[in-house]
């Protein structure tokens, strides 16, 4: 592991180590460069250039095979490189071939030409090509992940189409700006000549083709990703790029095309017609040169002269020496002034004047001839030279013409498109606004356009459905007030349904309160009837107590059995009217509870008292075993009578000599009282039955003819009234175990407007 | 002699009572309705009123009410002879002043004859046990 770090840690310093020095070798042929265009002592040749390219190239290429490994980690910056590398790459391959297919054909100025280019284009080359790039690899990101289905920036998308072409139209200007300008002044004034309508139709050149390449570049790139742009939904926001932009950039495009080809076409045309003109008139002068010449010996007369417009007149012997003017400016012909061609054209000369055009470092215009000398009979020619540069103010009327021209059809056409846009874009808002206000629903009008052409076939189409909508509309409208009808109609029928529904519950209510105002009656019936026949049965009580008291002696026994007899079958008549009289209370619900708390233990022996008598009379012991001293609040006159019929039925239903136990005790939430006696007992058929009303069970009913049935009913009433509950044990035979519980909480009050009778001991 | 007034609309009743009372040595005075025992209360002033409560003309509270007006009668006691026993009606004739209030079915006539001579303290009859009051 660590040898392997050590491995790749070398390797690293040595490949940055090696791309530096490759970095310094560019920078020294960067400054020879400047020394070269400084000073033109300083010698450029395709062997310097080789050599430096190779320096270069040789620390460059082994550096780059060592970084090769480390691609991963320099993943990041690899575009960069990359990019850097083809960049220069192609124009070192390209940019020679340009310039030597191009008409220069001499192959120093093609490393001249390419001297400037040499820093400017892989700087400028990187600038550029690393955003459009880095822009083209978005896009086809962007591309890639709609035809996947994944979701895709739409508006950076649009944003970078946009900007594509700006960028390009942006650099072409400013490449043609920069190399045309000062760098391209700078070219000139080496070589001579006023640089400037050069330079400036150069730079117009470069920006004009800047912007048409920009265009191109977006209506290409448009069409490919239509299909793609097409794939997302269009939304109502601003549209993206209006058909008036579009249309603009077109016109923009059209005009800078314009230039491109007024302006130089006018400075060729301009150029040929000055160049040809110029040379026939050259061709004139040498001809009336010659022709004076051969009437003299001597010299031509022209020689060293000017025909106008800084020409020169020069004769050369046949060895290429320049006889005459005598030496001044140059010395001898030499492949440096002119280009081989030219030369082996002069060289042929004959007769008659020629002419030719010279670009050899500059434009110039030569006619020539054959002389022959008079004397020596030795071929001479007569060369007239004339430098285009001296010419070029010639050209501005030529230039300013084409300009003004291409400048006017330039505006002509702008006003065109701008109309056309109006003619297009204008008609689609308007329609896009009354479709708006359509759906919107605010117009139910028709849309009319009245621009007669397929804008108003879409006008035509969207009336036709937006009747068809409104239509469907009204359709709908009419189902939905059909169905509104039939829905009242349902409601109304559910209505009448709830309505004998209502009356159905009207009169449940009424049998309802019916019922219970008849149990009230029925009740009250038995109210009222008791204490009516109380009246009777107290005047047979009372007479009967006369009679008895007046004295039974005179009576025989017969006699006095049956006054006996009546008066005990009165006073159960008695006993079941207030027992009735209760039983009404209790089922009417008018029973009032007054609870008051008081000490158990008194308040039964004081009922044990009570009863004595009947006990007594009967033969029957009744005791009260150790009583706890409790309290509870309860009703002392309910409870009381509830233990008195206890302890009564107790006593009444034990023979002679038996015995009638009294308890309490605390049972979890309740105290109950228990009592116990010996007597018969309660047969298993009655038992439940027993405390039902007007039962008697079976086996007492001959015995003991007092009872009511009614007793044990009261007490169950009353004491589940109380919150308590009441139950029994028996064996027939044996005896039996009546009790009652009564909650420790208390007994809650109760409002009522009765009591319970007492029932008589 | 101790004068009692009957104010009793059942003949049957009121003739029993004033048999009873009568043997006990009472002299008695005898009212149908409730106007003629108010009559008869003012112009005699006896010593005790029985009194029923259901009477026709004037029934036995009104009675009570009329008799407390009249400073002559207020003090008289009374002693409710009724067969209704509501609640009501114990706490109307309890608000006015403790009356006694017996259930007509549950007295012997003796024991009545009892009650009334404790309550005037007189020695009359068989006075063994006090009566219990009940109702």
């Amino acid at each position: 592991m660590h040898q392997e770090d050590h491995v790749t840690k070398g390797r690293w310093t040595v490949a940055t180590a090696l791309l530096v020095i490759a970095v310094l070798m560019w920078l020294w042929w960067l400054w020879y460069i400047a020394r070269a265009l400084l000073s033109p002592a300083v010698p450029v040749t395709w062997g310097i250039f080789s050599a430096f390219l190779a320096l270069i190239l040789i620390f460059l290429i082994p550096a780059l095979a060592l970084f090769f490994p480390y691609r991963d980690r320099l993943s990041p910056y690899r575009f960069h490189i990359s990019m850097w590398l083809v960049v220069t790459g192609l124009f070192w391959v390209f940019a020679p071939l340009y310039q030597y297919l191009s008409i220069n054909t001499n192959r120093d100025l093609v490393l001249w030409y390419m001297i400037p280019y040499a820093w400017e284009v892989p700087v400028m080359g990187y600038v550029f090509f690393a955003p459009v790039y880095h822009r083209f690899r978005k896009i086809h990101e962007a591309m890639r992940d709609i035809r996947r289905g994944r979701p895709a920036d739409v508006a950076v998308l649009r944003k970078k189409i946009v900007m594509l072409p700006v960028f390009s139209a942006a650099y072409f200007a400013l490449i043609a700006l920069v190399s045309y300008g000062p760098i391209g002044s700078y070219q000139f004034r080496v070589f001579g000549g006023a640089p400037w309508p050069e330079v400036i139709k150069n730079i117009v050149t470069g920006t004009a083709m800047g912007i048409l390449s920009g265009t191109i570049i977006f209506f290409v790139l448009n069409r490919i990703l239509a299909p793609y742009l097409a794939t997302l939904a269009p939304t109502r926001d601003a549209v993206p790029f209006p058909i008036g932009k579009k249309l603009a950039m077109l016109s923009t495009t059209l005009v800078a095309l314009a230039f491109l080809v007024f302006v130089p076409v006018a400075y060729r045309s301009a150029q040929t017609l000055l160049g040809d003109q110029v040379l026939r008139r050259l061709i004139l002068e040498l001809e009336e040169c010659a022709a004076d010449y051969r009437m003299e010996a001597g010299v031509p007369p022209c020689v060293g002269t000017d025909f106008g417009g800084g020409s020169r007149v020069f004769m050369v012997n046949a060895f290429g020496r320049i006889i005459s003017p005598h030496p001044e400016g140059y010395r001898d012909i030499a492949e440096e002034d002119f280009e081989p061609e030219v030369l082996s054209a002069i060289a042929d000369a004959g007769d008659e004047p020629t002419g030719v055009t010279s670009y050899r470092r500059d434009t110039r215009y030569l006619a020539f001839m054959r002389i022959e000398n008079q004397q020596s009979r030795t071929p001479q020619f007569l060369i007239a030279v004339l430098p285009e540069a001296t010419l070029r103010p010639l050209f501005r009327p030529f230039f300013v013409n084409s300009a003004s021209m291409g400048i006017t059809f330039g505006i002509v056409f702008s006003i065109l498109i701008i109309l056309l846009t109006r003619g297009i874009a204008g008609p689609v808002q308007s329609l896009t606004a009354a479709v708006r206000e359509v759906s919107a629903r605010r117009r139910p009008q028709e849309i009319r356009i009245g621009t007669g052409d397929e804008l108003d076939t879409l006008a035509v189409e969207f009336n036709a459905m937006a009747r068809q909508l409104r239509n469907y509309e009204q359709g709908l409208e009419r189902k939905i007030a059909a169905r509104t009808v039939e829905l009242a109609e349902v409601n109304k029928k559910l209505g009448e349904k709830n309505e004998v529904l209502e009356r159905v519950i009207q009169d449940v209510k009424k049998f309802d309160e019916e019922l219970v105002r008849l149990n009230k009656a029925k009740s009250e019936f038995i109210s009222m009837a008791s204490h009516q026949l109380r009246t009777p049965l107290t005047a047979i009580k009372w007479y009967s107590n006369i009679l008895s008291h007046e004295g039974m002696k005179t009576l025989t026994p017969i006699q006095r059995r049956s006054f006996h007899q009546m008066a005990d079958a009165n006073q159960r008549m008695i006993d079941l009217v207030n027992a009735l009289l209760n039983v009404s209370r209790l089922e009417v619900g008018t029973l009032a509870i007054e609870p008051k708390r008081i000490a158990l233990a008194p308040f039964l022996r004081h009922l044990v008292g009570e009863v004595a008598p009947l006990a007594d009379s009967r033969g029957v012991r009744v005791s009260a075993h150790q009583l706890p001293a409790l309290t509870l609040s309860i009703d002392e006159r309910l409870s009381g009578e509830a233990v008195l019929n206890y302890l009564t039925n107790a006593i009444r239903y034990t023979p002679k000599g038996g015995h009638v136990f009294l308890d309490m005790a605390v049972k979890g939430k309740y105290i109950v009282i228990s009592v116990t006696d010996t007597g018969y007992g309660i047969p298993d058929k009655d038992k439940k039955f027993i405390f039902g009303k007007f039962y008697r069970a079976s086996n007492v009913a001959n015995k003991e003819p007092h009872g009511t049935g009614l007793g044990l009913y009261i007490v169950k009433s009353v004491i589940e009234l109380m919150g308590g509950t009441v139950g029994f044990t028996s064996e027939e035979g044996k005896g039996s175990s009546f009790w009652l519980a009564l909650p420790r909480v208390g007994v809650k009050a109760r409002a009522g407007t009765r009591g319970l009778n007492p029932t008589k001991v | 002699m101790k004068q009692i007034l009957i104010v009793e609309d059942n003949p049957e009743l009121r003739e029993a009572l004033e048999i009873a009372f009568t043997r006990a040595g009472y002299s008695i005075f005898k009212a149908a309705d409730g106007e003629a025992g108010l009559r008869a209360a003012q112009k005699n002033n006896p010593d005790l009123i029985l009194l029923d409560i259901v009477m026709p003309k004037m029934d036995g509270l009104t009675l009570m009410k009329e008799l407390q007006r009249d400073l002559k009668t207020a003090r008289i006691p009374i002693v409710f002879l009724t067969n209704l026993s509501d609640m009501e009606t114990v706490a109307e004739v309890q608000s006015h002043g403790g009356h006694d209030f017996l259930v007509k079915s549950d007295w012997d006539i003796h024991d009545v004859v009892k009650l009334v001579a404790k309550k005037l303290g007189v020695k009359g009859g068989k006075n063994k046990t006090p009566a219990r009051r009940r109702g």
